[in-house]
């Protein structure tokens, strides 16, 4: 009876890393696939060379995937790289190299 | 006392004399009136004939209506009914590819040239949309560009390029060598550009610059000396709603009369001048009946005086029929 219960308990041992490191593993893609999201809002966007103009600029950021101008809403979507270090001076920079200033930044929320 | 009556005396003069300078401004020897609305085509999407944020247009010899579709990354070519005929065009960097087509012109050779905000070129096609050349690069240099926002071709075959962020006109020879630039950045000052848009040519090649942000337009000789400014009060880059005043000019187009066509952008009208500057006409209001814009960003005029302007706001192309002059009764 001994024996036996140290083979179950080898046995939910070796099941439950085995779970764990899946879980891990699939964690991890989940994380690599994942994507930070960048919203910048900037006034006067509604004429298409301001608007082209930011896009143009900040399509220049290091580790930026994807770029969606909002014109009338006034609002810039920055999607990039889980792994990318986003770089909020460099955003404002580009912001102004177009001529604008950017009202507000809002940053990917930290994971918990 | 006297002091007093020779400063009233002085301001009624100043007075009289901006009343007649303005009314000399707006009137015009010929009066015309609101060109009749013709028909219209195109809806906001994807498909063929649908739009997404156009804003250049240009119409070739034979009056086939090319159109930048800058949101969708394509050109597409019409009938001068608004028959889709072809499109051509996808987003990248290669050759033949698009990142923000804007102003496009039909050249007098036949060839479509596309400014490439993004992509920092001129492309060259053919009327079938196939790739013929490019010219330009990144940067600030002589030849280079930042965001090309529009293109015209001379008589002589001479290119000229609206070079935005640097503020100034880019020119080329017939065989694409750079020539010296025309303008800089500034203010008030004839020659100064901020943010110049587009370009136009005139029958007698002289060359016209919507110079956005200024609010005006600049006109130079063929060899680009300048020749006169207007757009608010002594072309001094003051905003206004006013008849000959402008809010953004974002595109402009010259008629085989020499009359000047300008998109003026928030003020949701298109205005019509001679080549001197002398306001003519005014038509449009905010609005999607037809007749009204949402803010037009570009115009261009048919061998038949057919004016097609590009209704941005509205994604789609609003044809009228040419300006006629008014029997003058005193």
């Amino acid at each position: 009876m001994k024996a036996l219960s140290f083979k179950t308990i080898l046995l939910v041992f070796l099941l439950s890393l085995l779970i764990s490191l899946l879980l891990g593993n699939l964690s991890l893609q989940a994380t690599e696939t994942q994507e930070q999201k960048v919203v910048v809002k900037i006034d006067g966007l509604s004429c298409p060379f301001c608007a082209f103009g930011v896009e143009k600029k900040l399509k220049t950021l290091e580790g930026l995937k994807t770029i969606q101008i909002k014109m009338n809403e006034g609002q810039v979507l920055l999607t990039f790289e889980a792994e990318a270090t986003i770089d909020v001076e460099a955003i404002k920079e580009a912001v102004i190299d177009s001529g604008f200033t950017a009202r507000e930044i809002i940053l990917p929320q930290p994971q918990s | 006392m006297n002091i007093s009556w020779k400063v009233r005396g002085s301001v009624a003069v100043l007075i009289a004399i901006l009343s007649a300078f303005v009314f000399l401004q707006s009137a015009s020897a010929e009066e015309f009136s609101p060109p009749p609305f013709l028909l219209q085509w195109g809806s906001q999407g994807g498909a063929s004939g649908e739009f997404m944020r156009p804003i250049g247009i240009a119409v070739d010899g034979d009056d086939f209506v090319y159109v930048s579709d800058t949101g969708n990354q394509r050109i597409q070519k019409f009938t001068a009914q608004g028959e889709f005929v072809l499109s051509w065009g996808q987003a990248g960097k290669e050759a033949e590819m698009l990142d923000r087509p804007m102003h496009l012109t039909a050249a007098p050779d036949g060839k479509i040239y596309v400014a490439e905000y993004i992509n920092d070129r001129i492309q060259v096609f053919d009327s079938e949309g196939n790739y013929l050349s490019f010219i330009g690069s990144s940067g600030t240099g002589k030849g280079e560009f930042d965001a090309p926002g529009g293109v015209a071709v001379d008589r002589q075959g001479r290119i000229f390029v609206a070079d935005f962020y640097n503020h100034r006109i880019q020119h080329f020879s017939a065989n694409y060598t750079a020539l010296p630039q025309i303008g800089k950045k500034g203010r008030f000052f004839g020659g100064n550009f901020d943010y110049p848009t587009d370009v136009a040519i005139g029958p007698d090649d002289s060359l016209y610059v919507a110079d956005a942000y200024n609010n005006r337009v600049q006109k130079f000789d063929s060899k680009g000396v300048f020749v006169s400014k207007w757009g608010g009060f002594l072309g001094s880059g003051l905003k206004g709603d006013s008849s000959g005043s402008f809010d953004v000019a974002t595109g402009i187009e010259v008629d085989a009369q020499g009359r000047v066509y300008v998109a003026d952008f928030y003020n949701n009208r298109i205005q019509i001048f001679n080549s001197d500057g002398d306001f003519l006409l005014g038509f449009g209001t905010q609005g999607s009946d037809p007749g009204r814009f949402e803010r037009p960003t570009d115009m261009t005029v048919d061998s038949h005086g057919n004016i097609y302007v590009v209704d941005f706001g509205n994604n789609r192309i609003q044809k009228f029929s040419p300006l006629r002059a008014q029997t003058k009764h005193d």
